[in-house]
């Protein structure tokens, strides 16, 4: 008992009431995967990299930009967690400004525990994504269209959630 | 924790060896021969033990307490059944998750000694057992905030919840008399849990009696400091009453020292010392008959004798 109090008493420092440490990503991702036609004729698509890409909110609270993405085939965006729908808009070359487009993200938000350490996050389930130039005024469309591969954001790797499939340049 | 938790097993483990360091070595390469004990003569035991280890970790992490009670019974040769129960309490205070809760706990199961019995009054067991365990836990209301670097931060309120939690276990150990009916020892303990659903909206970051609310499996130990009660069966073969037809009359010895097995001497010994092994006053043999069979065949019924339980 004298010998197991004593360790005890020596072990004590080391037993700091301390958190786990959070050790995984706690926001969620939604991966974008550009395509372009093969070829003008037929349905065969092959990744497409975008040049010189700039991607950013549209109406997020904070002035924020991603702008030299070179040779993007994939991109992970994020969906805000404070409403049901957030705009992107996707520029695939910043040498041509006027050549950008509009992603409109409906969805509906899943408040998600993750773990003591890492407390709670949200999943999304996708309604609908759509695309237009008209919101920033342009007249130049660089998206032909966008289809939902996955509709469940949930954290889970390698899954891509929209294609998004551009004209040919 | 973690920390602490790996030097306290160890420690364990080494005090778990000094017993085995402590006994004599053999005179020659024959294994000295093992007393047969029979365990027909054993009392009854029921022993309660406290988890030292919890009040002492309560000390060390303050959000969290736990209290652990055990009782085990010696109902079979190297059998024990097992009911532990305890309760404890959990207050989680951090900027993006805070909540209290709390929780009582009972385990069922049993535990069986791997250690043999050398005589009538060696209760020191290492032992393995399973236990099914279940929680009931209330958890209060949870305030949540999630923070995302380029949308902002929401908050939000998980309302209080009252479920129930079940799992198995492994356990394996081991208990010392260090004095007459008084134990220290220690469990390991290897837990899984079964109802994963119910756990996840909030698991709470403590639940006594299975650990971190939000692991489907956990390990943990308890230090126990026990004390055993004991008492003679209903109907127990004594070791100084004898059935007249097994026991011979003998010839008429020159000397007068009775003839007494180690196992009947051994139950003499705590007949005569032990406060708390009382004879049974219905079975109680008049003192004029308490004489060894070697010496006098007593006239009492006859008892039917059974070798052994198993």
């Amino acid at each position: 008992m004298a010998l197991l109090a004593g360790t005890l008493c020596l072990l004590l420092p080391s037993c700091d009431a301390e958190r786990d440490p959070c050790l995984q990503p706690v926001n969620v991702a939604v991966r974008l995967q550009f395509l372009q036609r093969a070829a003008d004729t037929g349905n065969s698509f092959r990744d497409t990299a975008l040049p010189n890409m700039l991607i950013n909110p549209v109406d997020g609270p904070e002035t924020y930009t991603i702008a030299g993405v070179k040779g993007a085939t994939r991109y992970d965006i994020r969906l805000s967690p404070l409403s049901d729908v957030c705009r992107w808009y996707i520029q695939p070359d910043s040498s041509h400004p006027g050549r950008r487009d509009t992603l409109t993200f409906l969805y509906e938000r899943r408040l998600h525990f993750i773990s003591n350490a890492c407390g709670y996050t949200y999943y999304y389930a996708l309604g609908a994504v759509s695309t237009s130039g008209r919101v920033l005024g342009d007249t130049i469309h660089a998206i032909d269209s966008v289809v939902i591969a996955d509709r469940d954001v949930n954290g889970q790797a390698g899954k891509v959630h929209v294609n998004v499939y551009f004209h040919k340049p | 924790m973690i920390r602490l938790t790996r030097y306290i097993v160890l420690l364990m483990l080494a005090l778990a060896a000094f017993p085995a360091l402590a006994q004599d070595e053999p005179a020659d390469d024959e294994p000295p021969a093992r007393p047969k004990v029979d365990y027909t003569l054993l009392p009854r035991q029921l022993r309660f033990s406290l988890d030292m280890s919890k009040p002492v970790a309560a000390t060390m992490v303050k959000d969290r307490r736990g209290y652990e009670l055990m009782a085990d019974y010696h109902f079979r040769k190297d059998l024990y059944a097992v009911a532990e129960g305890g309760w404890g309490s959990v207050d989680y205070r951090y900027p993006d998750l805070s909540y209290a809760s709390s929780n009582g706990f009972l385990r069922l199961g049993i535990d069986k000694n791997m250690l043999p019995r050398l005589s009538l009054t060696d209760w020191d067991m290492v032992f393995v057992g399973a236990r099914y365990g279940m929680a009931f836990i209330n958890r209060g209301a949870a305030t949540y905030t999630t923070t995302d670097s380029l949308w902002g931060t929401t908050t939000g309120v998980m309302p209080a919840k009252t479920f129930t939690g079940h799992w198995i276990e492994v356990t394996g150990g081991m208990r010392v008399e260090i004095v007459r009916s008084l134990f220290v020892g220690w469990n390991i303990r290897g837990r899984f849990r079964m109802n994963h659903k119910a756990f996840s909206d909030l698991a709470p970051a403590y639940v006594a009696g299975y650990g971190k609310g939000d692991r489907k499996s956990t390990f943990d130990f308890n230090f126990y400091l026990g004390y055993a009660l004991r008492w003679k069966k209903a109907g127990q073969r004594t070791a100084v009453t004898a059935s007249p037809e097994s026991v011979p009359l003998p010839a008429p010895q020159p000397q007068s020292t009775p003839v007494v097995s180690p196992d009947e001497a051994a139950l003499d010994a705590i007949q005569t010392s032990d406060p708390v092994f009382a004879p049974d006053p219905a079975e109680s043999v008049p003192e004029e008959r308490q004489l060894s069979p070697a010496t006098e065949t007593p006239d009492v019924p006859p008892v039917p004798s059974s070798e052994s339980e198993q």
